[in-house]
């Protein structure tokens, strides 16, 4: 039974770990959803999940605590997480006297696109923000629109959007909309928030 | 392991590359607006984004606007700036 709680322990240690390495690598740049919803966030736990959960196996395997002692399942799992950063640390793999690969460059590269794969979430993330943002502001009058376009952002930006609107032949009142959104997110929501009121 | 590519390192050995990429490395993810208050040119910019996207050092996501395009640092640009200090 201890075994049982143990492994769910490392398990639920590996989450924890996972979770904070990716995060703090991605600073604040990328929210918790779009550091843990990715496949390569996924590798990078399933790794820590194989690699924890064997050390703490072989940690109850090996370590005997006597019959009285309480909570021996915690302390498979803590010396079975912390043994598996000292693995990491100091095993390599060798082929024919050469460096293959050791696992602590295994896990880093896991960890690296798996921030890689955060940023790109996050990325998509705040346009989808932007276009539902810009789809607010295509409710109000283009005149209205046009106004608080020349007040925040000047009179220059609005002949610049018009003339890369007729450019580009696009939607002129989508652009000024989407630029807005981009621009100065916080007070285009001001406006919209505003409006519905 | 710990060899960085010579192109790699002739490409940031180049002062305006190393800054870029530096500060995308540090930011994360930066749009173009960002980079260019390093005081560099529009098109000096896009010129050393385009020799970091070669070598894969960053990534981009464009936008309907290039001043909102967002480029950020990559897997192998994480290991880059490990391996290099500024």
């Amino acid at each position: 039974m201890d075994i049982l709680v143990a492994v769910l322990l490392a398990v639920a240690f590996s989450i924890l770990i996972s979770v904070i390495q990716v995060k703090s690598s991605c600073g604040s740049k990328a929210s918790y959803r779009a550091c843990t919803l990715t496949g390569s966030f996924l590798l990078y736990l399933l790794i820590l999940i194989i690699g924890n959960t064997a050390t703490t196996l072989l940690a109850s395997a090996t370590i005997t605590f006597a019959a009285a002692a309480k909570f021996a399942w915690f302390w498979y799992a803590f010396i079975g997480v912390f043994g598996f950063e000292i693995l990491l640390k100091n095993m390599n793999l060798t082929f024919a006297d050469r460096d293959v690969l050791s696992i602590n460059d295994w896990i880093t590269k896991a960890r690296d696109n798996a921030v890689q794969s955060a940023l790109e979430a996050q990325i998509n993330l705040d346009e989808q923000v932007s276009q539902k943002l810009a789809n607010d502001l295509l409710k109000l009058p283009e005149k209205e629109l046009d106004t608080y376009i020349a007040n925040m952002l000047g009179h220059d930006v609005l002949h610049r959007l018009q003339r890369n609107a007729k450019k580009q032949n696009v939607d002129f009142k989508l652009i000024k909309a989407l630029f807005l959104a981009k621009q100065e997110p916080l007070k285009a929501v001001a406006i919209t928030r505003a409006r519905r009121r | 392991m710990n060899n960085i590519d010579v192109d790699v390192a002739l490409l940031l050995g180049e002062e305006a590359n190393r800054q870029v990429f530096n500060q995308i490395l540090k930011n994360r993810k930066v749009q173009l607006r960002e980079l260019i208050e390093t005081g560099y040119s529009r098109e000096r910019i896009k010129k050393v984004l385009t020799n970091l996207k070669k070598y894969n050092l960053i990534g981009e996501k464009a936008s309907t606007f290039d001043e909102f395009n967002t480029y950020y640092i990559t897997a192998e640009g994480l290991q880059i700036g490990r391996k290099i200090s500024f």
